[in-house]
């Protein structure tokens, strides 16, 4: 038993072929890690950019009537709906990231005016176009522009993006809307 | 021929310079795939760059900046802001290497797909161009002619 291990201890020869077997793994983690994150990223940057092109949309589309809270103006009805929030957040990401499926979400809220953080409980959900909101001069409806995907990474084993070969991504942006 | 067979065996027999042997036959697979991953990355890079260009363009002619007035502004603009940022020698033409389309309300072209809500009109730029099509590094290294097509949009704010 121990003459084998001496006799193992002191052979020179394979030592290239066990040092390339020690250095591969290694490498081949890294090269897995490095493409896998760097087209997750590309995906978010993508999610990112049609998020954005639907936020300028709802604003552009409600431009005339959005009203600065506390002022002594009045209030206009929006003309901003979710449906064609949805289109637009769906062909934008259509035309930065073809091919890749996209679920896209829009929904109205209505909030007190110095609310800082949003959140979409079904309680404050109002329809996005009309005068939802009009009741109130201390209110101020926004629109919550999701836009969610799945990537699906080439070697999940090895990188370990995502859990069971999946990984959700998914932008949220909140743009106010006139009442 | 028993010579030839001399050396023969005796160049089997050589243990010397094993490692300028060994680099000579992973130089070969190792070189293509450094220079494919060098190709890969300047497509990406140059396919990221124009879509970024793409979206500021589409910006700026929606909101109408003096110098997005018209189609004819905005391509230059996408001219001068593509300069910025692609390398110019690696495209196929260098003498007018982008294709530049300007377009608004709900017209569509075969590889850019109009955003279809009736309550906006959107400006639409679609940038094509060719990469390296003038073979700075031959298809076995290189990926060959490979075409770059972006398009973004934005909503025109009403003029108030």
């Amino acid at each position: 038993m121990w003459t084998l291990l001496d006799s193992v201890r002191r052979a020179r020869r394979g030592a290239v072929a066990v040092e390339f077997a020690l250095t591969f793994l290694p490498i081949l983690y890294l090269f897995a890690g490095v493409t896998d994150l760097g087209i997750a990223y590309y995906r978010e940057i993508g999610l990112s950019n049609a998020v954005a092109a639907a936020a300028a949309y709802a604003q552009a589309t409600d431009y005339s009537t959005v009203t600065v809270a506390g002022s002594s103006e009045t209030p206009t009805a929006s003309t901003v709906t979710a449906a064609n929030v949805e289109t637009v957040l769906q062909d934008a990401a259509a035309q930065s990231m073809p091919g890749v499926t996209v679920t896209p979400s829009a929904a109205c809220y209505s909030f007190p005016v110095n609310t800082t953080t949003f959140t979409s409980n079904s309680t404050d959900a109002v329809p996005c176009n009309g005068s939802s909101c009009v009741t109130s001069a201390t209110t101020i409806k926004y629109v919550e522009i999701g836009l969610s995907t799945t990537y699906y990474p080439l070697f999940p084993s090895l990188s370990r993006v995502g859990t069971e070969g999946s990984q959700p991504l998914s932008k949220i942006a909140w743009v106010p809307l006139g009442c | 021929m028993l010579k030839a067979g001399r050396t023969v065996g005796r160049l089997l027999a050589e243990r010397r310079a094993t490692a300028a042997l060994e680099l000579a036959l992973v130089s070969v697979p190792l070189l293509g795939v450094s220079l494919g991953a060098i190709d890969l990355g300047l497509i990406l890079w140059t396919q990221s760059a124009l879509q970024g260009v793409a979206a500021d363009a589409a910006r700026c002619g929606a909101v109408k900046g003096t110098a997005c007035s018209n189609s004819n502004t905005i391509s230059s603009f996408v001219r001068t802001e593509a300069a910025n940022w692609v390398l110019g020698s690696l495209l196929s033409s260098t003498s007018s290497p982008l294709t530049v389309n300007v377009s608004n309300s709900t017209t569509s072209n075969a590889t850019c797909p109009a955003i279809s809500v009736t309550s906006a009109t959107f400006e639409t730029v679609q940038i094509e161009t060719s990469f390296f099509a003038n073979n700075l590094l031959p298809p076995p290294f290189g990926i060959g002619s490979y075409t770059i097509d972006v398009c973004a949009s934005f909503a025109i704010p009403p003029s108030s």
